[in-house]
């Protein structure tokens, strides 16, 4: 029997609405996760060293003097001394790094469209992102008004260049060590975490291992923090980690998300819109009422008739599924091109979550295949 | 009216018509919506306490909106010591020092009431005498005692390093040095200042502050300082977007399911109703009554909701606050509780609305 094209377009139409809710849920929730672990670096391969007692690497306090030590060890080919700061410019979430730039250079190839790099005796210049100077109409010579977050302090600096490294960063401020220090309220002495090239013999745990035994090294080039670095404090509470696995280490621990809560999430979602699920799959069969009285009446059995609708049924939810897709392209380009959603400075990128959205629809699949067997013997 | 109530209640109280089902989604989706700004507005409050108190800030008093080139005549500034406990004027000067570009701020006596906690060395600032932020001091490795030559608009001054300052603001990276002197030194300067910087008293007062700089100075005098509200504001503008838009999503799975659970009941019901009708039941009787049987749906499940919403946000805020260690609290308002949660009210009753509206004709012959 042919089926009746227009009412599965309707019924299509309406699972596809239906869709929304979880399918944007995930969007939000999982874009959001993945712009909060990408935030100590774009760059998954790369250590960071940071204090064990710290709820997260950005709030994390280590003296600088721990360089002499990272530095010494056997297998480590760069270490760069950063702090992190929220600060607000020109109302703008704005995220100032201050790094020592003759280190951070080591791990990301800055390229100064305007203006010049950071020197060593730039005491109140900065260097803005590329995308963040776009976003703000940030020019070199600028004087920019920076207010600290979680501090009272308020800094004037001049915009010396604008970079390029095509990551996050192109969204942030970098300034010399001690500038962010004083928006962040930290001594001059003191980092957020360092960041650690490594060898490929070299894991977080060895690194660990290695730095306990780790003889200091005097910084003998001219480099910031050879003048910053004060007394050479023991301390021995630090933590290495892969710089997205600390991250997703302080969700988990801390706030308790992780790819499965996501999922749980779902389960939730989908719960509570179960009834919406069944009243379209009722609805569904009343439209095809009429065509299984014909089948009955011909002869056919419940097994046929069931096959005939449950293949319907698959016709209406592929169709949906595409029109769903359909929806989230357009939302995702409309959020990423026009929304600019902001989290602590950084822009959410949304992307399609397809892991995610795979298993949403085998669920909805299952359940309202569940729901079409069970009320299809009722109506 | 009296047969659409009796059919409206014989509707309710029918199995077939599934009228638990239905509050209970209305309700769960309403408090849904509460604890989703419930929890936003709580993390509002604990980062709002966990921000500076506004009393550790300085004010800076601009010609402008901005402290970039602001430069007017200093009067002396008579002020209230309740509200204000020091004013420093303060003018920003260019020096090269070793082929550096670097900053000289010009201030008087005043200085060490403010920073005296944080000189190391002479506390005084006489003709030709600078103190040294330690940044400056670390990269240049000064001395205390030093003399040092700065170059000041291509006029070479010597100075007398007598302290230095540790004070973990900016001027750890600035020369200070008198203003009595710099103004001496450039007749072009004389009286002149970039701004002043204000350290308020513990009571902080801004109104009182801002009214005390305009009766001084003159009305086109602002304050500039590191704003909470402008910082609450910027943190939680993108999540509270995204919560918006995620309840907006609630309300259209709240239309779609009016919106089902009409066209599917009227199915479920149509023989009932065509008794009716064929006892003289008129048929806007019928669809008045489906339309007053949805607005006691939603109205129980909408009142259900908030007390569900408000009992189990509580909880689960506090539940959330002892798993990350923070003083989350549960502190409902208006907007929060009314406005987006009767979005699902509308939504709801508009489903079953428009469900009529589209389907008139086929629910007609469907009962007929």
């Amino acid at each position: 029997m042919r089926y009746p094209v227009l009412k599965f377009l309707t019924i299509a139409i309406i699972l596809s609405l239906y869709f929304l809710l979880p399918v944007f849920s995930t969007l939000i929730v999982q874009d959001t996760y993945n712009a909060l672990i990408s935030y100590i670096s774009p760059n998954p391969s790369d250590i960071i060293v940071y204090d064990i007692n710290a709820k997260t690497p950005a709030t994390s306090r280590l003296p600088l003097s721990l360089y002499t030590r990272l530095i010494s060890i056997d297998g480590v080919e760069a270490v760069s001394p950063e702090t992190i700061v929220f600060t607000l410019v020109e109302n703008n979430l704005v995220i100032a790094r201050g790094i020592d730039i003759t280190q951070f250079t080591k791990f990301y190839d800055l390229k100064i469209v305007d203006g010049n790099n950071l020197t060593l005796n730039d005491t109140d210049s900065v260097l803005v992102g590329l995308n963040l100077a776009k976003k703000l109409g940030i020019n070199i010579g600028k004087m920019l008004t920076i207010a600290g977050i979680g501090t009272s302090e308020l800094l004037e600096v001049k915009v010396k260049g604008i970079f390029e490294v095509n990551n996050e960063y192109d969204e942030e401020i970098l300034m010399p060590l001690f500038l962010a220090n004083i928006l962040g309220g930290l001594p001059n002495d003191y980092v957020s975490y360092f960041r650690v090239k490594v060898n490929s013999n070299l894991n977080p745990s060895i690194l660990y291992e290695r730095f306990q035994n780790a003889t200091p090294t005097k910084v003998q080039d001219n480099t910031l923090l050879r003048y910053l670095i004060g007394a050479n404090v023991n301390y021995g509470l630090i933590k290495a980690s892969q710089s997205y696995s600390s991250m997703e280490e302080f969700l988990i621990k801390q706030l308790s998300i992780s790819q499965y809560t996501i999922i749980g999430f779902l389960v939730v979602i989908i719960a509570l819109t179960a009834l919406l699920l069944r009243n379209i799959v009722e609805y569904y069969l009343n439209e095809m009422k009429l065509a299984k009285k014909i089948m009955k009446l011909l002869g056919a059995k419940r097994k046929k008739i069931l096959n005939y609708l449950i293949s319907g049924w698959l016709i209406i939810f592929i169709f949906a599924l595409i029109l769903s897709s359909f929806y989230i392209y357009i939302a995702i380009y409309v959020f990423n091109n026009f929304a600019n959603l902001y989290l602590f400075g950084h822009l959410i990128i949304f992307s399609i979550p397809t892991y995610e959205f795979g298993v949403l629809s085998f669920v909805i699949l299952f359940l309202s295949l569940v729901f079409l067997y069970y009320d299809e013997r009722k109506l | 009216m009296k047969y659409v109530l009796y059919l409206c209640r014989k509707k309710l109280l029918a199995k077939e018509n599934r009228t638990f089902l239905s509050i209970l989604s209305v309700a769960l989706i309403t408090s849904i919506q509460i604890f989703n700004y419930g929890l936003i507005t709580s993390l509002e409050n604990y980062f709002s306490n966990s921000l500076y108190s506004p009393d550790q800030s300085f004010i800076y008093v601009v010609n402008g909106t901005s402290l970039d080139n602001s430069s007017f005549t200093y009067k002396s500034f008579i002020y209230n010591e309740s509200s204000i406990k020091a004013v420093l004027p303060i003018l920003l000067l260019q020096a090269k020092y070793n082929s550096s570009n670097l900053e000289l701020r010009a201030t008087d006596a005043d200085f060490f009431k403010v920073f005296s906690y944080a000189i190391t060395g002479d506390q005084k600032l006489g003709n030709n005498d600078l103190i040294v932020g330690i940044i400056l001091a670390k990269l240049f490795n000064l001395t205390i005692g030093e003399h040092i030559t700065l170059d000041l608009k291509s006029k070479k001054e010597n100075f007398t390093i007598v302290a230095f300052l540790n004070s973990h603001t900016s001027f750890d990276y600035a020369f200070v040095t008198s203003i009595d002197f710099i103004w001496s030194l450039f007749p072009e300067y004389e009286n002149k200042v970039s701004y002043l910087l204000i350290q308020p008293s513990p009571s902080l007062n801004l109104t009182d502050i801002s009214q005390q700089i305009k009766s001084n100075l003159g009305k086109e005098f602002n304050i500039v300082y590191n704003d909470r509200n402008k910082i609450l504001n910027q943190v939680f503008q993108s999540p509270i977007y995204a919560l918006n838009l995620w309840s907006s999503l609630l309300n259209v799975t709240i239309f779609l399911l009016a919106f089902m659970i009409t066209l599917n009941n009227i199915r479920r019901m149509r023989s009932y109703m065509a008794l009716l009708m064929s006892l003289g039941m008129r048929k806007i009787h019928i669809f008045s009554s489906i339309l007053i049987e949805n607005l006691i749906i939603t109205s129980i499940g909408y009142l259900f909701g908030l007390v569900l919403g408000i009992m189990t946000s509580s909880s689960l805020i506090k539940g959330i606050s002892a798993i990350v260690e923070a003083p989350l609290a549960f502190n409902p308002n208006y907007f929060m509780i009314f406005f987006p949660s009767s979005l699902n009210f509308i939504g709801f009753l508009a489903g079953a609305g428009v469900a009529l509206l589209i389907f008139r004709r086929r629910i007609t012959v469907m009962i007929e």
